[in-house]
């Protein structure tokens, strides 16, 4: 196995970076001072990746929707029992998430770092699904998803995805629907299991307090060499247009909230990043707190303190959201259009893209302050195929030309919805 | 045993100035907390003043000025709040900023911060005595949106709901946010008189944590306060009732999920020693992914996705809340009063107690790691009148008995049982 250490000079920052003869990739990243670690153990799997095949299946299945994350659900089962058994042994706070492109397993600790590591490579490694442990599951997660559709600011965003994309599976909810989750059995997810939970397929990342020795031998005794995988996950053919520029839905809400979203063009690794750090510069040159649209809309009462933009990213989909509470929605995505095409006349000034780079590059740094943070970071980094301290980089190396040259094709008017959660009608 | 780490100064009366010192953090982050016993006739407008008071200063009073300053600054953050403390209404500002030595131009980044909130505190823009009338109109509707945003989270909602009925004619009982229709008489005039009497009147206190020196605030903070009119009032930050008197409220609205919320009576101090067998017994019964209520009324009756209890240290309170189906909701209510039975009768193992604390001890021991995890723990102990060291807090929750925990249980006495449910005894199935 070759260790590699990554060393930052101007950062002073460093991790260690290997990947072991398991298959799996590993980052260990010690961080002085600190009194916890923070361990993430995932898998390039998430609820977008509904169709897919290895070499050794015939067909590509299509399972249904909320797979990834009833998985995640189940794997703290064991046949000996839950996983959060094992963990309160150690004390450590563990627990799981599942995104739109992956699922990671995490526990973060101040003590007794070896064991709880130990547990968390096992139970990950170790499924265990009956038809009985299945079905119990279906009650907790469809109070999960009841749960969220009562949430306007989940819904606002997935009413969103819905209206950008067309076939997609981004535009689908991650957990599912009560229906969905119906049909999954212990079957199909020892399937899923088998594709996505190939070590070459995973990542392990920690960071903060621990020995680094300590925890390449536990990664040596715990790691179950595993044959190479091939996944293929079958691609739509999502084209730029939107489905649909208006999603409106009724929920419990004083005051109308609202997602404007611009579908952009996906791209891959470096290209990527270099896109999401200068759309984030572009939004906020145009709508961020120091520009006079933001201004007009405030003054006018048209926003609040709740305003706010993001890029919306991953395998396969790019977006950005402009999102808050309005009393009237469409004259905000109405005035964003208007603010977008005088940027297009008068050009984007280039002490606006300096100052908001700055700011970029502070949020970066921010992100290495916290263990989980960088644990993060370093997984995210490596499905993004892009290195850990590129972000920072990059954000500090933009300029004005790079801007000028991304919104000559981004935040296009005809590739752009809204979405509304209004209050109830009594 | 780590050493309380916090440094305590006075820097004025009434005015102390707190530090954390920790290498570990690469920014640093100043807040000024001005507090003041919560009151229906005052929580209102002291709500308002830091929404105005971070849109701008006297040398910089344009907003959008004001935001490109920060933002030059490496996207300095200007931070404004209101929280409840005990029976008090704690307004806070902050500046928050990276290090030093990450500045690409070697701006004394850390010295701004504290010039910046100095001023953000102390020389709001004011005209003829008084706040701008747009400011104050401004802020008073995103005040007014904030508040009839609560329902948005249900969760959330239903426990402030909740909080609201089991301490209705305390001070406690009072939205730290204040009340749309209190919101709407505020002038620009009353909001500035009242501004004066929190500059006044409330005990502040400064706290400082970051890697940096924290010298280069103090001495900016502790000037620009020095030049300000103090007559500080005496009041206590919290009290404690020990009578519980059952109430039931339920509101109804159009959600799919029903929301319980169990509100207790611990009738037990945040100064109190026995507030750590408390805590402790709240762990072992709704704290964990190992606890008593995510294990029977999660896991084995696959009821809820959260079921959960947790502490309001500085009232004596507990709430235990869970998202559950309409047709549930006496299930689970019996479920999760038949666990606390379960605690009283010391129907739990040396195992589950040992497990309750190892959990503990770890989100204590855990709590440097997080700058803002660091602020929030040293200015309530600031606040309850202790000096314990996270470090020192998970030794003495190593040391609590199984009687102690039993007993504590045995205290909490059920005070209001709080329900959001649909519309209609019906369930609501649909959405759009």
């Amino acid at each position: 196995m070759e260790y590699q250490t990554v060393r930052d000079e101007k950062l002073k920052e460093s991790y260690i970076e290997y990947t072991h003869s398991s298959g799996l990739k590993v980052f260990l990243y010690p961080m002085k001072g600190y009194s916890t670690a923070y361990a993430l153990f995932g898998t390039k799997y998430g609820s977008i990746d509904t169709c897919f095949k290895t070499d050794s299946d015939d067909d590509f299945i299509d399972v249904p929707e909320g797979v990834a994350h009833f998985l995640e659900h189940k794997l703290f089962e064991s046949e000996e029992g839950d996983a959060f058994t094992l963990f309160a042994k150690t004390g450590a706070s563990a627990n799981a998430f599942t995104s739109f492109d992956k699922t990671c397993y995490l526990f973060s600790c101040a003590d007794h770092f070896k064991e709880s590591f130990g547990y968390l490579l096992s139970f990950v490694q170790d499924p265990y699904f009956t038809a009985q442990t299945v079905q119990k599951e279906q009650g907790i997660i469809g109070q999960e998803i009841r749960m969220y559709d009562d949430e306007p600011n989940w819904r606002v965003f997935f009413n969103l995805l819905t209206a950008l994309y067309h076939k997609h599976p981004v535009r689908i909810d991650i957990a599912g629907t009560v229906d969905s989750i119906a049909r999954i059995d212990d079957k199909l997810l020892y399937r899923c299991y088998h594709t996505f939970y190939n070590l070459h397929n995973m990542v392990l990342a920690v960071a903060g307090n621990f020995d680094v020795d300590e925890a390449m031998a536990v990664i040596d005794e715990k790691l179950k060499p595993a044959a190479a995988i091939n996944i293929e996950r079958k691609t739509v053919d999502e084209p730029l247009t939107v489905a649909k520029h208006d999603a409106v839905q009724q929920l419990e809400v004083a005051i109308p909230l609202f997602n404007i979203g611009f579908k952009e063009q996906p791209e891959s690794r470096m290209a990527m990043l270099k896109a999401e750090i200068e759309l984030e510069i572009l939004m906020k040159v145009i709508a961020g707190s120091g520009s006079a649209l933001y201004r007009r809309l405030y003054d006018s009462g048209l926003i609040n303190d709740s305003f706010e933009c993001e890029v919306h990213s991953g395998r396969g989909y790019l977006s950005c959201i402009f999102g808050g509470e309005s009393k009237e929605p469409r004259r905000v995505y109405e005035e964003l259009l208007k603010e977008i095409e005088h940027f297009r006349k008068e050009g984007i000034p280039a002490e606006d893209v300096e100052r908001v780079k700055r700011s970029v590059y502070g949020k970066a740094i921010r992100g290495l302050n916290d263990v989980d943070d960088v644990a993060n970071l370093l997984v995210s980094s490596y499905f993004e195929g892009v290195g850990v301290f590129d972000l920072i980089h990059t954000a500090a190396g933009v300029t004005p030309a790079d801007i000028e040259k991304r919104f000559s094709f981004s935040l296009q008017a005809d590739r752009s919805a809204i979405s509304v959660i209004e209050p109830v009608k009594q | 045993m780590e050493q309380f780490n916090c440094r305590r100064t006075r820097i004025g009366d009434g005015i102390w100035f707190n530090s954390v010192v920790d290498g570990r953090y690469k920014t640093n982050r100043i807040s000024v907390s001005l507090i003041l016993p919560l009151e229906r006739e005052t929580a209102s407008v002291n709500a308002l003043i830091p929404g105005v008071l971070r849109k701008g200063t006297k040398s910089c009073p344009d907003f959008t000025e004001f935001s490109k300053k920060l933002a030059m600054f490496y996207g300095m953050r200007v931070g404004y709040g209101v929280t409840a403390v005990g029976d008090c209404q704690v307004m806070t500002l902050s500046a928050d900023v990276i290090d030093d030595s990450y500045a690409l131009n070697a701006e004394p980044l850390l010295k701004e911060a504290g010039r910046i909130l100095a001023e953000v505190v102390l020389e709001p823009v004011m005209e003829e005595g008084a706040f701008r009338e747009t400011d104050i109109e401004l802020e008073k509707q995103s005040l007014i949106d904030l508040i009839e945003s609560e329902i948005n989270e249900k969760r959330y909602y239903a426990l402030n709901r909740a909080m609201s009925v089991l301490c209705a004619g305390e001070p406690a009982g009072v939205n730290k946010y204040g009340y749309i229709e209190d919101v709407k008489k505020i002038s620009p005039r009353s909001a500035a008189e009242a501004y004066a009497g929190l500059l006044e009147t409330a005990r502040i206190e400064v706290m400082f944590v970051g890697c940096g020196d924290p010298n280069q605030a103090k001495q900016i903070l502790e000037q620009a306060f020095s030049e300000i009119k103090r007559n500080p009032r005496r009041f206590d930050v919290f009290t404690v009732k020990k009578e519980a008197v059952l109430k039931e409220e339920t509101d109804r609205m159009n959600v799919a999920q029903s929301k319980l919320v169990l509100g207790f009576r611990t009738a037990v101090r945040p100064d109190d020693e026995a507030i750590d067998a408390v805590r402790l017994m709240l762990a072992l019964y709704g704290g964990t992914p190992s606890s008593k209520l995510f294990l029977n009324v999660r896991e084995k009756m696959s009821l809820c996705y959260y079921c959960a209890a947790r502490p309001n240290v500085s009232k004596g309170l507990a709430f235990v809340d869970c998202g559950v189906e309409h047709q549930n909701i006496e299930k689970a209510k019996a479920e999760i009063l038949r666990q606390l039975d379960c605690i009283r009768n010391g129907e739990f193992t040396e195992e589950e107690l040992q497990h309750a604390k190892l959990s503990m001890v770890n989100s204590f021991r855990s709590v440097g790691d997080s700058a803002g995890a660091v602020e929030g723990w040293y200015l309530s102990q600031v606040l309850y009148g202790t000096q314990n060291s996270p470090e020192a807090e998970a030794e003495k929750i190593a040391g609590i008995s199984r009687d102690a925990v039993i007993q504590a249980a045995v205290n909490m006495k059920l005070d209001t049982v709080y329900l959001l449910t649909a519309e209609d005894d019906a369930e609501k199935g649909g959405k759009a």
